[in-house]
């Protein structure tokens, strides 16, 4: 070809064409809307396969484990229809009568195929999709508290934004006394704690004080308990306070989370529309 | 050299702001479900001296395909077209090359090759452009149809205006 002055040699300018081709496609993929939805989903396809497939193996492995948490998890929930059933007079004639007589929520069991905690932005693949009914911007809860919130839906796979992302806020109160304010991760990579801000520095409070969803957005329902208070804190400068908050749920041994479907969405989303500006 | 390089530069800023303020505001259509979107920006890089460095090629290529970008809201899309557009040149220079090869001074411009040589390097390249342009804009391969829609009618009008351009600035390299 052509002589030219040459700053780099012929690698170097493959080098450079690549990286400002990565660039391209970093800002293709972060910053226009539907390229990223493409994106993520197609990852979701392939990730979710290969962990479906680990996760196949690894559960050979531990079934025994799950098999009493299963149980267990069962046994609660029974009762807790049972209970309810009961509440509202008649006998538990049907166990699923609960969905008819309360249509606002229902729960898809699903298992975790993929969890990561160690990242700053940590997502979880689930191994059910649209076909049971997942859509995306639902909550995702766990045991003993909240898990996340799903990103993208593919017929079999779910991605779901996890708690430990900087992405996430989650509206959250404290039990018994009302206040509310917004759950969030410090990327500090710990993720036993979160901190609750917002909570205007007058509001008396205790240590072990517990923490539950406000019931607030439609993503969960209200009264879920997510953790208790271990230290308050008041950053300089600030109104509010900063708690840490010590989470029931232990993500870091995941292994089945439920999917809240809310029946309401769609009417609260149109009525959301309405007010918003934008 | 100096005023071949004040050129250059004008005429690079120039096409870029004649491609932000005049033809990204035009969406012509719609023809069937298709807008065309006219791209003329690329003329910008390709106009580049041989003898420009390959990775102020790059830089360039990219800078400009970013400039088009956040004039457009659609970051990254111009740019990696830009870019790899930029790689693919010498491969088009070499099939193109004429029989007493380049002259590392010149430009690829009409002045020097005349109007069959220009019109296929520039109609070839901003083919590549535009094709990376749209596959990234639709960014599925399920969509080919469309793309390749999208592609030739968008390249169709975009090289029209190329050529009309090349005659009203008609620069010597």
């Amino acid at each position: 070809m052509l002589p030219r002055p040459k700053v780099f040699s012929e690698l170097g300018n493959l080098v450079l064409f690549l990286i400002l081709e990565g660039i391209s496609f970093y800002l293709i993929i972060n910053f226009n809307d539907s390229q990223s939805k493409i994106y993520h989903n197609t990852i979701n396809i392939i990730s979710g396969n290969i962990a479906n497939q680990v996760s196949g193996i690894r559960n050979y492995f531990s079934l025994r484990n799950q098999n009493i948490y299963l149980l267990n998890e069962n046994a609660k929930l029974k009762a807790r229809l049972i209970n309810l059933a009961e509440k509202e007079g008649g006998k538990a004639k049907e166990l699923d009568s609960i969905l008819q007589y309360n249509n606002l929520f229902s729960l898809v069991g699903t298992k975790v195929i993929n969890n990561s905690i160690s990242l700053r932005n940590n997502y979880l693949s689930l191994n059910k999709g649209s076909k049971s009914g997942i859509k995306i911007n639902q909550g995702v809860i766990g045991e003993n508290g909240l898990v996340g919130i799903t990103k993208a839906v593919n017929d079999n796979y779910t991605t779901v934004l996890s708690l430990f992302n900087s992405q996430t806020k989650i509206s959250a109160r404290i039990r018994d006394k009302g206040y509310f304010g917004s759950l969030v991760w410090k990327n500090d990579g710990d993720v036993r704690y979160m901190i609750l801000e917002d909570i205007p520095k007058h509001v008396p409070i205790r240590l072990g004080d517990q923490v539950e969803t406000s019931g607030y957005s439609t993503l969960f329902p209200g009264g879920i308990l997510l953790g208790k208070i271990v230290n308050k804190r008041i950053p300089p400068g600030s109104s509010t306070y900063a708690l840490k908050v010590k989470l029931y749920q232990d993500m870091t041994r995941l292994k089945y989370a439920y999917v809240v479907i809310n029946f309401e969405t769609p009417t609260l989303d149109s009525l959301y529309l309405q007010t918003n500006t934008q | 050299m100096n005023l071949a390089l004040l050129n250059n530069s004008i005429r690079f800023i120039l096409l870029l702001l004649v491609q932000i303020i005049i033809f990204s505001q035009l969406h012509l259509g719609p023809l069937g479900p298709y807008y065309i979107d006219i791209i003329v920006f690329p003329l910008a890089y390709l106009l580049l001296p041989f003898r420009t460095p390959r990775e102020f090629q790059f830089l360039l290529a990219f800078g400009s395909g970013l400039f088009v970008d956040l004039a457009m809201q659609s970051p990254g899309l111009h740019a990696g077209a830009s870019v790899f557009t930029m790689a693919i040149r010498p491969f088009v220079l070499r099939i193109l090359e004429p029989r007493g090869g380049y002259d590392k001074l010149h430009s690829p411009t009409v002045q020097r090759f005349k109007w069959p040589w220009f019109a296929s390097y520039t109609s070839l390249l901003s083919l590549i452009h535009i094709l990376f342009y749209f596959s990234m804009e639709v960014f599925t391969p399920l969509f080919i149809g469309a793309i390749l829609i999208k592609t030739l009618l968008s390249w169709f009008l975009s090289n029209i205006f190329i050529f009309l351009i090349m005659i009203i600035l008609n620069p010597l390299d």
